[in-house]
């Protein structure tokens, strides 16, 4: 018996690899994907992860959408809303002061004004700033990168060029001075305060191999608050079960627990894939969504690929920054601001030394003594998370190196919870004694449990050297590849790293326009 | 009080203010060049400090000073002469250490030591280092071109560009990109294996900023140095003979010869101004001099903070100028000594002391003398990249006595104890650059007959260097081109009407090049550009 042949084979089941299958799906394609865990939406899909408890999702910045998307696919059909608040955010500094970021008017101004007047004031213009530049760097972040052809046209490259212009000159010049700067001289030329510095520059280096200091970490946060203007409501979870739906609506062949060994190319391209098991899957159109190193130095045999091809990907750099620690708590804390529902919070850190500090370790191969963490509390939003009256707590902690001296054991991992715990601890008295179950997923775990080579949490650095056009690399950033048939589409590419399923949806897309075209 | 006017005066006689007022001067020009201080050459100075002995005060190699400036000013005929650097030794305190000579053969011998592949790798690396420099050459023998502009010629200039990078590969685009981003090891990361190796060449990416070698954006400073030109042959650094204030002196030779007026210890207080217009400068004794035009070559910091002040500018330019970051980061430590220095990896006749010797060991001993300088302390085991010119020069050191000038980073402007806190460290920081040294060559101490120490506060003090920082302005991809000064104002005029700026602090930006001084000059004279 012949096997049977698909139109497409998806390797990874993560929000990628679900929405090229949804899409092409419906378009009439017939697609298998391969997921190699037990459950789809990889990174940004719900895990039970201790009895009782589920996660949904490794980083709360996983739950960006693009409507655009939502709307080709139907996804409202499949239950998914988009939030329409923004959560509130409290950053604690290590002396018990705190800044507390809330979208309610008024909230913020007051929490800046008992810190200074100042910056109080310059404030609705920081925001002001940041919303005018969200415009165009929002249209780049929504589109196949510029000028790689693929999808990415020249009206594509004239449409970015334009939305740029529309900026006026000086905006546009500020904004060009501004991208490649360093969180550290940005904050400082706008506000006084130290920890409102610290505050706003810390979740832009969640997983980047950038301190404060580093050139482009600065546009690192406009691109983080370009990419944020549109969420789904209940969390990353929400877009991968939607995803997952629209998959099983359109007929597509969901397998989990199948891990792709190899892709098969011929003299005339891709011909399929190989499963661990021995099992051949024949197909001429393969959708990568697996980070790109795995798939094109992994995947592919060495004669399959353009040694320069290669070359550059084994270039890509993917060392792993970030440890995310997830803690289930069989009763509430005392998140101790009133009128505030703290969803999100950073601690460990009061000022912009203290992060670069912080990355100072990454450079030693160490794990520095205070450490910045930025944490989620799904739960305060969706209580069926975790059992009556307990809550979900995710902590992201940056700088956490993928080499530790020494190698990551259990004795590491224990004592990195050990340290994170106390110092939630030490800012919500009696959480310690809440902890009931908990996983830490340091970069080697994120390697093992999701695949992520290095375990880097973007599927590779966003250094302004890898993105955009250059993301994973300059043959392989427009979707195509120099392998006729392979596709590169996950978090690796453009701009898959900031928003889910769009790098996914945006390949697909134009793999359907080119056929359309011959 | 004088009487006179000039067309222009030139406040600063630092080689690009001196280059500006030789241009202006041959176009015809009435100019005048007012110096502060008693000798010429701003940063690029000889100055005789212990008896017989002429250091190289600040400014230590030449190399990416213009053909075509030299050319044009005729310098050689008004005592230029330039001395190439040999080679480039890496000392270690274990092994022979690295030296790269001149002579490939003699390098690929070096670093097999090392490494194989590295040997094989080192020349390509080089001719794709030379391409790349070929490509974006053009670009410091230009003013810079504004990308946010729509006028005609700035599209036109965008074009060309455009045009020049058509030229390169894909590949080679790539790596431009990637230069241009990523940080210096990273880049050499992809090419070379061995420490030792890398560590020298990284370093060339961090000298004068306040950046650390695994800092995103370094990479590109490794460009300049196969940039550098000599006789047209890429990739050569050389000494100046009787040391870089020569180089200042043949400008304001030929800058004389074409008729302009220099004086020196006069200093100026204050562009004056008539309504919205430079008329002219006050001298700190309170004399007024009137030109049709000022030119200043000093930094942003100080043209615009202190000469014209803020009274005078939109408020959103004083803003830029402000943000415009200084942040000195290195200092420099001048030893006269009684022999010829010997190395204890490298023993020998010195032909391994005829180029620089760079004290980087490897990346972590860099990553360190950054981390320690961040936090606001100067390295106590810092970079350092040491010349010994009178063993090429022997007029700048009696028989058989050496100048040993060493280069050295990170001494932070701003110490945690604050800038002000300088003078009492002064010579901790002498002692650290001296010890360091005397791990490399142990009889080093002994041999010192004196010691000129140089923190960024004296720099800041001594030549006007704002913040010590010693190209201007720091050198980081927000401060580059278009945007160097300000955004808009990369083209040598101001808001301020008939003020210019010719210095460091503007496009192509800092080290002995003399193109913000000539092609100051050309804008303002509108006349065709190189």
């Amino acid at each position: 018996m012949t096997p049977r042949q698909w139109d497409v084979i998806v390797v990874g089941g993560g929000c990628d690899g679900l929405a090229v299958a949804a899409t092409l799906a419906m378009a009439g394609r017939s697609v298998l994907v391969l997921e190699s865990r037990e459950t789809f939406g990889g990174r940004g899909g719900k895990e039970v992860f201790s009895p009782g408890y589920t996660a949904p999702g490794l980083l709360p910045e996983l739950s960006r959408v693009s409507p655009d998307m939502m709307e080709a696919l139907h996804l409202s059909r499949f239950g998914l809303t988009l939030r329409n608040d923004e959560p509130d955010r409290v950053a604690f500094g290590d002396d018990g002061q705190s800044l507390c970021f809330s979208s309610q008017p008024g909230v913020t101004a007051a929490s800046l004004a008992a810190f200074s007047e100042k910056d109080a004031s310059r404030w609705p213009e920081y925001l002001a700033q940041l919303n005018t530049w969200a415009v165009p760097l929002g249209r780049l972040w929504s589109h196949p990168p510029p000028g790689t052809g693929s999808g990415g046209s020249i009206w594509d490259l004239l449409g970015a060029g334009l939305s740029l212009r529309r900026l006026g000159r000086s905006s546009l010049s500020e904004l060009l001075r501004v991208g490649p700067m360093a969180s550290a001289d940005w904050m400082s030329e706008w506000f006084e305060t130290p920890l409102l510095q610290a505050a706003l520059a810390g979740p832009g280096l969640v997983g980047t191999w950038m301190g404060p200091r580093s050139t482009g970490s600065a546009g690192r946060q406009l691109i983080l608050n370009a990419t944020e203007q549109a969420t789904v409501l209940g969390e990353p979870g929400a877009l991968a079960d939607a995803l997952e739906q629209a998959c099983v609506n359109g007929g597509v062949e969901l397998r989990s627990n199948a891990t792709v060994a190899s892709i098969e190319v011929d003299g005339e391209g891709v011909a399929g894939v190989t499963l661990e098991d021995g099992e051949v899957c024949p197909a001429k159109q393969v959708f990568a969504t697996c980070d790109p190193v795995q798939t094109v130095l992994g995947l592919l045999s060495p004669q399959s690929a353009p040694p320069s091809f290669r070359k550059d990907l084994s270039h890509f750099r993917q060392r792993g920054t970030t440890a995310v620690i997830r803690l289930a708590l069989k009763g509430s804390v005392d998140w101790g601001r009133e009128g505030v529902s703290i969803e999100r919070a950073s601690l460990g850190y009061d000022c912009l030394d203290d992060l670069e500090r912080a990355f100072d370790g990454l450079l030693k191969d160490q794990i520095q003594k205070s450490l910045p963490m930025e944490i989620w509390i799904p739960s305060v939003f969706d209580r069926d998370l975790a059992p009556e009256g307990g809550e979900v707590v995710s902590v992201t902690v940056t700088f956490v190196p993928q080499d530790l001296k020494g190698g990551w054991t259990d004795k590491k991992r224990a004592s990195l919870q050990k340290a994170v715990v106390s110092s939630l601890n030490s800012q919500f008295p009696g959480l310690s004694g809440q902890v009931v179950g908990s996983q830490v997923l340091d970069p080697s775990r994120l390697e093992e449990n999701f695949g992520l080579t290095g375990g880097h949490l973007l599927h590779g650095e966003v250094s302004l050297d890898q993105m955009l056009h250059l993301r994973p690399s300059p043959d392989g950033a427009g979707y195509k590849t120099p392998v006729p048939g392979l596709t590169l589409c996950g978090a690796g590419s453009h701009p898959g790293c900031d928003v889910p399923a769009l790098s996914g949806w945006l390949a697909a897309r134009s793999l359907l326009a080119q056929e359309d075209a011959s | 009080m004088t009487s006179t006017s000039y067309d222009t005066i030139v406040v600063g006689g630092g080689h690009n203010g001196l280059v500006c007022a030789a241009y202006l001067a041959r176009a015809g020009q009435k100019v005048l060049v007012l110096e502060r201080r008693h000798v010429l050459g701003g940063a690029a100075v000889s100055e005789e400090m212990h008896p017989g002995f002429t250091f190289s005060v600040c400014s230590y190699v030449v190399s990416l000073l213009r053909p075509w400036i030299i050319r044009d000013l005729e310098l050689p005929r008004h005592g230029l002469e330039l001395i190439p650097l040999e080679c480039s030794f890496s000392p270690h305190l274990e092994g022979q250490g690295l030296c790269r000579w001149a002579d490939p053969e003699r390098t690929r011998r070096e670093i097999t030591a090392f490494s194989r592949d590295d040997a094989e790798t080192y020349p390509i690396f080089g001719q794709t280092m030379v391409q790349m420099a070929r490509v974006l050459k053009p670009l410091i023998d230009q003013p810079a071109v504004d990308p946010t502009s729509l006028s005609p010629k700035a599209l036109m200039e965008m074009a060309g560009m455009g045009r020049r990078m058509k030229d390169l590969s894909k590949d080679q685009q790539a790596c431009l990109a990637r230069m241009m981003t990523m940080s210096a090891v990273d880049f050499l990361d992809q090419w070379f294996e061995s420490e030792a190796l890398k560590a020298p060449m990284a370093v060339s990416g961090i000298i004068g900023t306040f950046q650390g070698v695994r800092s995103p954006g370094t990479a590109y400073v490794l460009l300049h140095h196969y940039m550098g030109e000599i006789d047209g042959a890429f990739r050569s650094w050389g000494f100046a003979k009787g040391g870089t204030g020569m180089v200042s002196e043949a400008i304001a030779s030929a800058a004389r010869g074409f008729g302009a007026e220099i004086r020196t210890e006069v200093p100026v207080e204050k562009v004056l101004m008539e309504g919205d217009r430079a008329t002219g400068v006050v001298l700190e004794n309170g004399d007024e001099i009137h030109g049709k035009c000022v030119v200043s070559s000093l930094d942003p910091h100080r043209t615009f903070l202190r000469l014209v002040g803020e009274e005078h500018l939109p408020s959103d330019f004083t803003e830029h100028i402000r943000h415009f970051q200084m942040n000195g980061s290195s200092g420099k430590v001048n030893l006269a000594v009684d022999r010829l220095p010997e190395f204890a990896c490298r023993p020998g006749d010195g032909s391994h002391m005829r180029g620089d010797v760079a004290i980087a060991p490897s990346i972590e001993y860099l990553d360190t003398a950054y981390e320690e300088a961040k936090y606001g302390a100067f390295s106590r085991r810092p970079y350092l990249n040491v010349v010994i010119p009178s063993l090429v020069d022997p007029s700048v050191a009696p028989p058989g006595q050496h100048v040993i000038s060493c280069f050295v980073q990170y001494a932070p402007y701003h110490l945690k104890e604050g800038a002000e806190d300088w003078p009492n460290q002064r010579e901790a920081f002498g002692d650290a650059v001296v010890d360091t040294l005397s791990e490399y060559i142990p009889g080093l101490k002994e041999s010192i007959l004196y010691r000129q120490v140089l923190t960024p506060w004296d720099l800041e003090q001594m030549v006007g260097l704002t913040e010590g920082n010693i190209f201007h302005g720091e050198l980081s991809l927000q401060q580059l081109a278009f945007l160097r000064p300000a955004a808009g104002w990369a083209r040598y005029k101001t808001p301020v009407k008939d003020l210019w700026i010719c210095g460091s602090g503007t496009h192509p930006g800092g080290g002995i090049m003399g193109a913000p001084g000539a092609l100051a000059a050309k804008t303002i004279l509108g006349e065709a550009l190189p």
